[in-house]
């Protein structure tokens, strides 16, 4: 069972949704990680930290607030802040949610 | 009846679950991925509330709030991710009638819609008397008074009154004009005109009061001048 998948469940068809799309939300989520020009990287990790974070992925929510944070730090050069901690986190989450649920592991 | 929410999102995932959510509850769910769209979506279908997110794209949720305000009074609920304070301030005063924050709970978001829309039909249907500038209509005894002077009003006309004096800061479509006063109706949609003309007319021959502004293209907010 993924650590991510313990948080409080919605209810019946909502709970499922959630399920069933925390794989694809986290594919884009790491992809706009790694992609995102870092002039933007303030708004997409603002607004992917409160997405991860609907969709019950708390750890992953947490990494990107993180980055968010550090990001937004007054005098901070985007350029200079690692996002490689918060992708490896995502990443992780990514493949302990495949594990459990029988599929692939991520690359 | 069964109420309409329309989302306003740019985040394709959260609107989604957002929609599912609502549906699941029992909402007729419109959604449209940035302002403008659904600043149109809000004219097109008059929605019963707005759920609005605040970080849109180039037309900001604050600004549609604004938009959406000026010609009505729908209840907005804002999603956003800025906890602090002071954004919240000035979503209460942009004109928010709940704020949830992001990450959120689909079930808390469900919950806060209806408890607005509960609170806004009771409202509704405790409320029979309305005045606005000058003009006075009683829906329960069906009177109508224009500065003082009892307005003789065929049903139609004092239907078509109520439906704009109930709604004193909303443009009324045409469509919804016709759905509520004549029910279903397959004829000339002119039939509002000819009917609010001579509801105009009647209002300023009694007062001189101007009702029944028309917004070209949409229909008619009552603009008592």
């Amino acid at each position: 069972m993924s650590s991510e998948a313990t948080a409080p469940a919605e209810s019946g068809g909502v709970q499922d949704f959630i399920l069933e799309r925390q794989v694809g939300v986290l594919e884009r989520a790491i992809e706009t990680l790694r992609t995102c020009p870092d002039d933007e990287l303030v708004a997409q990790t603002h607004r992917l930290s409160g997405t991860l974070g609907t969709y019950q992925l708390t750890e992953a929510s947490r990494a990107v607030r993180d980055l968010y944070d550090a990001v937004r730090a007054e005098g901070t050069d985007p350029s200079d802040t690692p996002r490689d901690g918060a992708i490896a986190v995502l990443v992780r989450s990514l493949d302990e949610i495949r594990e459990s649920t029988g599929g692939t592991s991520h690359p | 009846m069964t109420d309409t929410v329309l989302v306003i999102d740019d985040d394709d995932d959260l609107r989604e679950l957002v929609g599912v959510a609502l549906n699941e509850s029992g909402y007729r769910v419109l959604s449209a991925p940035d302002g403008p769209a659904g600043v149109a979506a809000y004219h097109a279908h008059q929605p019963d509330l707005v759920v609005l997110d605040i970080g849109l794209g180039a037309m900001d949720g604050l600004e549609v709030c604004r938009q959406l305000r000026a010609t009505g009074n729908t209840p907005i609920v804002f999603l956003t991710s800025r906890a602090e304070e002071v954004d919240q301030l000035v979503g209460f005063a942009a004109g928010a009638d709940d704020y949830v924050t992001k990450p959120f709970s689909p079930r808390l978001l469900v919950a806060r819609v209806g408890t607005i829309l509960r609170r806004g039909s009771a409202e509704q249907e405790e409320k029979t008397h309305f005045e606005v500038g000058g003009l006075v209509v009683d829906t329960s005894s069906r009177t109508a008074s224009a500065e003082g002077v009892e307005l003789d009003l065929t049903r139609t006309e004092f239907d078509l009154l109520a439906m704009l004096i109930e709604n004193p800061r909303r443009v009324i479509t045409r469509d919804a004009l016709l759905e509520r006063v004549w029910g279903s109706w397959y004829g000339d949609d002119h039939v509002v005109e000819v009917h609010m003309s001579r509801l105009r007319g009647k209002v300023k021959a009694a007062s001189g009061l101007r009702v029944g502004v028309a917004v070209r293209g949409v229909g008619y907010k009552l603009g008592v001048e």
